[in-house]
This record gives C-alpha cells, structure tokens and sequence, in this order.
C-alpha cells in the first residue's frame, strides 16, 4: 500500500523566488484541482491588544482589490462555480481555492490579486466588523461555544500566545481602522517559509510556471512574524468555571489539559491512547460509559489540537445540567483507569488496524490529500510521512500509551469548563 | 473521470425484493456500501414521531451474532469508516471500507436487517440518549425555529414534524412499538443496497444475494395516504427566547423530485442563492454572487441569508433563512426576500445569470464525484427519491432550463398564501 500514498516519488516540489515553498501532486482521476496555501503570519503576531486583528485581515482579503470589487470578485469566481477563500490561523494566514482544472490559471489569477493587490476598502471592514461582533454576540448564547472559549481561557493564562480566540475580542475589534490592518499585512504576514500545495488534474510543470508568474512578485520584505514557539502552559491545580447559559436544554462540558504541539515526538502516541480513549467505535472508551452505558448524553468523545506550540487534550459531552455532575465524574473515571493500567492488547491492535486502515480513506479527495500535504510540509514532517505512517503507529505500543497518558492526563489538576442552564431550567 | 459518472450502474433485484445498484469505480481501492430502506419520517403517524430515527439507532445495539459494540468496532478496525441517518422518507447506514475487507459490512447489514435485539434495557438507555440529541438541537435557535415553520407548514402531511420527533413521544413510544416498525419497514421489499467502488459486478452480486437471498421478503409496507392540500392561507409564527441575532425561515410548500418543475426549481434556487452539490446535503462554498446575498448581505441588510430545496418523495419545503442583528431593521429584510421572490415572478432571470448557475452545478457535480461515499450516496438517494435515470440526466436536465421555465415554477410556488414565515426573535441578556 505504501507505494501508493503521496511520497517522495510522486510529490513534486518546488520554490518559488519569493521563498514560498511548492508541493504538488497531480490526480488526472478528478476533473478539478485545489490549491491549499499558508503564510507565515497569525493570531499570534496581532499583539495582546488587538485580538482578532489577523482574523479580520484576513477576511478581508477576500473583499476587494485594487482592480475588483468585491461583488466582482466574486461573480469572477463563481462564474466557474470557483471558490477562493482565506483564514487567519495561530501562526498562519491560509488561503485556500478550488476549481475545476480548466480553471486553475483564473482561479490563480484571483488568489494572486487578492494576496499581491488588496484594497482592504473601508465600506467591507465595516460590514466585515460587524460579522465579525455578531459571531462574538451569538458565541454568548452558544452552549459549546462558551464552554471551549472558558476552557482555553483557563489553560492558557493571560499573556500567552494562545489566551485569546482567533475571533478575537469585541472591545478590539470595534477599534480596528484599515491602517490596522494594512499595516498587520505587510508587517506580520509573509510569504517567505510559508508553503503552496496544488493537488488535481494540472501537470506539475504548468503548475509551477503559473504559479511562480503569478505569486513570484508577491514579496512582503519588511515583514517579521514571530516564529518562536508559544510555551507550554502547566496546570498547578484543578479550576473550573460555569457559564450561565439560559433558556437552554442542555449543558456542554470541556475538560482537558495543555497538549503537545505537532512536531512533538509524543504526538503519535498520543494519537492512539487519543483513539482508545474517545475516538474508536462511537466515542472510545468515553463514548462507551458515558453514551452507551450511561445513557447520559448523544455525544461523548475526547480530542487534541496540536499546532506550533501546545495546544489542548479535552474530553467533551453534552448532557442535561442534572447529570453534569454524573458526567464529569464519568470522564474522570476514565482518565483514572487509561493512567493507572495499559490498555488491553485488543484495544491496541483495534486502534493500530482503524488509524492505519483509514489512511486511503482519508486520501480519497484531493482535498484530503491537500490536507495531509499541507500538514507535512508546514511541520516539516517528511514527504515519506504518509508511507511511514502505518510503521509509527504500530510501534506505538502499551508502555507508551501509559507513559503519554501519565504525562498529560492528570485526574486531579484540569481545566473544567461548563456551559449552559441552571438545574431548573434545564 | 470525465463525462457522467453514473452512467454505467447496473441494477438487479434479488427474488425477496431487495433491489441491488451496482457501481464499479476503480479510482481507489475502496468501496462503499449503503443499505437505504424506504421509511422515515414521512411514515410516522401522531403519537409515533421520531420512531424511524430510534429504529436507527437500535440498529446499532446488537443482535444474537452481533452483541452491541460489535458493529462499529469491526468496521472501524479495518479502517472503515460508518454511520446510519435518518429522513423524512428514508433511513440509510453505510461503510466504507478497504475493498477486501466489505464482506464485514454486507453480511453485518443482512445480520441487523432480521436480528436487530431491542433488549428493553437497551431501549431505555436509548431513550435517554435520544432525548439528550433532541435537546442539544433545542439548544440552537434555528433548530427551534425551524420545527415550528415545519409543523406552521403541513396541515395534514407528516412532513410536519422533525425527523427527530417530538419530546412527548420519544418520551412515551414503547419496546413493542419500536420492534412493530422494524418488522414492518426493514425488510427486503422495502430496501435498496447500493455498492460502488473497486469490485467485480458479478462478484459483488453474488456476495449481496448470498447475505441478503435467503431472508423473507417481509410484509407489504403500508402506503402513506396523506396528501398535503394546497396552502390557502399566509401563516407566521413567531418565537421568542435568548440570543444574538433574530433569525428569520421563510417556507413554501414545494415540489416532488419527479415533478416536471423540479429541475427548473433547482436552477431558480441556484440564481437565487448560488449552486449546490447534489441533495440530499448538497453544501457549497458559493453563493456570494448570487441575488439573495447581493440584496441581503452586500448591502448590509443581514448578516446572512441561505436559500435550500430538497429532493423527496412529496413536496416538501423550499426554504430561506436569514440571520438578522438587533440593529439592523426586520422588517426592511423580509420584505427585500419577498421582493426577490416577486422578480423572479415577474421577469425572466438572463442568459448569463442562467449559465453561471448551470457552470455552478457542474462544478459541485465535479468536487462532489471524487468521493467513492458521495457517489453511494447520491446513487442511493436519487433512487429514494425518484429513480437512477434522475441522477443519471441531472446534470442534462438542469442544462435544459429555460429562463422561462424558472419564471414559471416562481409562479407557480411563491404565492403569499403558500407561505409561512418565522421568526425567532432574540432577548438581549445571556
């Protein structure tokens, strides 16, 4: 199966003269291609008062530049049925296209514009922030939301990279003046390290000509975005936080800890004790007590981000505010049992056959092949990563899912968010 | 993969009724297999709703050979990936698999099609976790609002309420209820396996008919009488409750996918709020050149505005949703929808906004088709719905609408008497 995976026989990289780094791999079985991009550049570079500045940058990429609007940017695109779009992340601004081949040239030629001539006009920041304070307004009243954004305000304290949302912070981002973000875009965001994955029915060398005549002159020379590595958080003690959510059925909880960051050598350990822990089957080892047995809630799972820097472990549900206490003391349970004794021989091997045997599932598209892509070249993961895959997770065995658990799943020391209605109400 | 890619199914029933699509796609070693049976919401009756969708989930709690847990577990560790879904006309459970290993999903499938469990305890467990999946839909404004422009909707049909049902019977449907639907819809005659992807067709038909040959054919599924009359009378309805924005559903009672209209209706919807992917979940990032958000949006009436259609059995509902700040004026923004509604009435939509719609639509059909699942799917789906020859020219036939053809079904569906208009009203304050 592994000569089969996107590797270093049939990837296809390259540079262009502005330092943006080319990964392409061709895929004549589809009609369409799709280009996923990033940037150095983020969250992390707008500065502890202006959160939301680089969310809002890059949002307004998209509406306008020096030669369209953005309603004509927008006709041009979908005149093709094209889609170009663009998102600020930690550390990134990704841009993001999709087209059908015939199209690669003239959904390129928009994303060029967007990314080398943006007006950044005043009429579209104004709606852009208005959008932009609505979503901060309807997150109050969101459950899940409200959970996750008490969670990550208490793993991460204030001062780190990470304590603010990408949405950033509604006093902020009423202030925000085009200067702003002009200033935000030449000054933070680069292209230089940042990397291009083309993935679909362009050859290789029609890719690489387009790109470089129509991204090479895209230079921001002044730019300095910080490329340090945010500090791991350590959590000392248990907090907790509720959040009052009312008129609501039901109680979202988050309860986790710091987690690793993507090049961490722990990260394939903590993938599979991740699987057995709340993925597999319906929700793992959390899904099977607290949904299956328990009756308790529709959905019970744990994850991990994982990004430059650390980010989270959680475990999540949603119940009834009566049996919030149930369910804590459920998850609880489990983070007890996967720290104090290995998983079983069978879990391992069902985890190892599932995270290996979905990789061709996770290929399927290009669009999930430029996924994979971008992930391996940001992180500087190897362009054998996908062929090797299948030999890391299996050498992931019991010792080390014991070992990674101990290290970041602590019982007694968590962050603890919950949102939603008072018992009564519920 | 040029051209259609649903040209070549071939199509088989098997002596019990079960009728057989087949696919074979080689693009990746991988198939998927869905197994569609013809009942959803639209067979429930008062008292009953939200029945099919618990079937559903009993589905996935064990059988004698099958103990619960079993399932999933065996699909996932060979890297496969499954779910079951319900809807107003159907429910569905599909795997996706490595090629070798899709025997695990074929006989898994005929297993729970008999030997479904229902073990009173397990009932109740899930009695509990479907109430826990009702109130988090509860927890979000659109859900509610649109369960109550759902039932403002439909007098007499059951699309009326929402597939998962209402509180008060989930509360109160019993074991002997649930085993009565299952024996009653999850037979044979009433289901549709669809396989696509990297197999042999005869060899894939003699797996099917060896899993599923042997298994009675099952009662008659009892036909649904219910026809929704012609709406008669404009109808609001109007809730209040905690938010951040107003949230507005606009309804009219539409058409069956095997109406004539149908596919002029699809392109109407396109103009009006750009092209979708095939239903029934059609996504799509477009949209932004279209009349809906250059009316709404671009000019800074509301913060967003979505238009959706759906291909079912009956007619059901053509919608439009839009999300309103507090400050910006309601009013203003019903009418401006209302007045787009009213121009497509009135003039012919032009040659260019017509072909940017059908470019859109192609496209979708494109990224859509890449997914061996996406293609089970529609595959599945067009045949609830309709037939395989509606897939099989869709993207023909929507090349086919006329500007006048459009024109046409506006008249003939946005009347004001035929539609509902909702509003969730928010109270400041979290």
């Amino acid at each position: 199966m592994a000569s089969s995976l996107p590797g270093p026989h049939n990837i296809h990289t390259g540079q262009l003269s502005n330092g943006l780094r080319v990964w392409v791999y061709e895929n004549f079985e589809s009609q369409t291609v799709i280009l996923d991009g990033y940037a150095p550049g983020g969250t992390v570079d707008e500065g502890p008062e202006n959160p939301g500045l680089a969310e809002i940058t890059a949002t307004m990429l998209r509406r306008g530049t020096a030669h369209r609007s953005y309603d004509a940017l927008n006709q041009a695109a979908e005149e093709r049925g094209a889609f170009l779009g663009f998102d600020a992340g930690w550390h990134h601004l990704s841009f993001n296209a999709y087209a059908l081949a015939e199209d690669f040239e003239a959904i390129l030629a928009l994303l060029a514009e967007s990314l080398l001539h943006p007006a950044f006009p005043q009429d579209e920041l104004e709606k852009v922030r208005q959008d932009a304070l609505t979503h901060l307004e309807q997150r109050k009243y969101s459950t899940r939301g409200m959970a996750l954004y008490a969670f990550h305000q208490q793993v991460f304290p204030p001062g780190h990279p990470y304590h603010e949302d990408l949405e950033g912070e509604m006093e902020a981002v009423r202030r925000f003046r085009r200067e702003d973000l002009i200033r935000f875009y030449q000054e933070k965001v680069t292209p230089t390290g940042g990397v291009i994955v083309v993935v679909g029915a362009v050859p290789t060398v029609q890719v690489l000509e387009t790109l470089e005549r129509f991204l090479g002159s895209w230079r921001h020379p002044q730019a300095q975005p910080d490329f340090s590595i945010p500090p791991r958080p350590q959590l000392a003690q248990r907090t907790s936080r509720h959040v009052h959510v009312r008129g609501k059925s039901q109680s979202d909880i988050v309860l986790g800890w710091p987690g690793i960051a993507r090049t961490d050598p722990d990260f394939d350990g903590m993938l599979v004790c991740n699987t057995i822990l709340g993925r597999f089957g319906m929700g793992g080892r959390l899904g099977r007590r607290i949904r299956q047995e328990m009756g308790l809630a529709y959905y019970a799972s744990s994850t991990f981000s994982a990004s430059r820097g650390a980010r989270t472990w959680r475990l999540q549900a949603g119940v009834h505010p009566r049996h919030v206490e149930d369910a804590v003391a459920a998850m609880l349970a489990e983070v007890t049992r996967i720290i104090q004794q290995p998983v079983t021989p069978q879990e391992l091997e069902d985890a190892h056959h599932y995270l290996i045997g979905s990789l061709p599932l996770r290929l399927e598209s290009n669009g999930g092949i430029a996924r994979n892509l971008v992930t391996m070249a940001l992180y500087d993961l190897g362009m054998d990563y996908l062929q090797t895959y299948g030999d890391r997770i299996r050498r992931v065995d019991q010792e080390t899912i014991l070992r990674v658990a101990r290290t970041y799943l602590h019982p007694d020391r968590y962050a603890l968010a919950v949102a939603g209605p008072s018992d009564e109400e519920g | 993969m040029a051209g259609n890619p649903f040209a070549s199914i071939v199509t088989h029933r098997l002596e019990n009724g079960l009728t057989l699509l087949l696919l074979e796609r080689h693009t990746a070693p991988v198939i998927s297999f869905w197994l569609w049976y013809g009942v959803g919401s639209r067979n429930e009756t008062p008292g009953r709703t939200g029945i099919s969708h618990w079937v559903e989930h009993m589905l996935f709690k064990g059988t004698p050979t099958h103990p619960p847990g079993t399932y999933d577990r065996l699909i996932q560790r060979e890297g496969g990936h499954f779910n079951g879904m319900t809807w107003v006309d159907w429910t569905t459970f599909y795997a996706t698999l490595p090629a070798e290993r899709i025997h695990l999903a074929v006989e898994m499938e005929a297993d729970r099609m008999q030997h479904a469990l229902f073990d009173p305890e397990e009932v109740e467990k899930e009695r509990s976790v479907i109430l826990a999946e009702r109130e988090g839909n509860e927890n979000r404004p659109g859900y509610m609002l649109r369960e109550q422009v759902q039932a403002a909707s439909f007098l007499a049909h059951p699309y009326g309420h929402m597939v998962i049902g209402w509180k008060e019977d989930l509360r109160r449907i019993t074991r002997e209820e649930l085993l009565a639907h299952y024996r009653t819809y999850y037979t044979p005659q009433n289901a549709v396996a669809v396989v696509v992807g990297d197999f042999q067709t005869q060899t894939m038909m003699a797996q099917v008919e060896e899993a599923f040959g042997h298994i009675p054919p099952g009662p008659e599924p009892p036909p649904v009488w219910a026809r929704e009359p012609e709406p008669r009378a404009a109808r609001r309805v109007e809730l209040t409750g905690p938010g951040g924005a107003h949230y507005l559903l606009i309804a009219f009672q539409s058409l069956s996918a095997r109406d004539p209209d149908y596919f002029p209706l699809v392109a109407l919807m396109a103009v009006l709020d750009g092209a979708r992917g095939l239903p029934p979940f059609g996504g799509g990032g477009l949209g932004r050149a279209a009349r809906l958000y250059r009316a709404l949006v671009n000019s800074g009436l509301a913060v967003s505005v979505h238009a959706s259609m759906a291909a079912t059995v009956d007619p059901y509902l053509v919608t439009i949703s839009a999300t309103v700040r507090p400050d910006q004026d309601r009013e203003q923004v019903e009418s401006r929808i209302l007045a787009e509604l009213e121009r497509l009435q009135e003039e012919p939509v032009s040659p260019e906004e017509l072909a940017r719609a059908i470019q859109g639509a192609r496209a979708m059909f494109a990224y859509g088709s890449e997914s061996i699942s996406n293609q089970a799917m529609w595959l599945g789906f067009a045949h609830m719905a309709a037939d395989i020859s509606w897939l099989q020219s869709y993207q023909e036939r929507l090349a086919q609408v006329t500007p006048e053809a459009i024109q046409q079904v506006a008249q003939r569906l946005f009347h004001p008497h035929r539609r509902v208009i909702g509003w969730y009203l928010a109270e400041a304050g979290a």
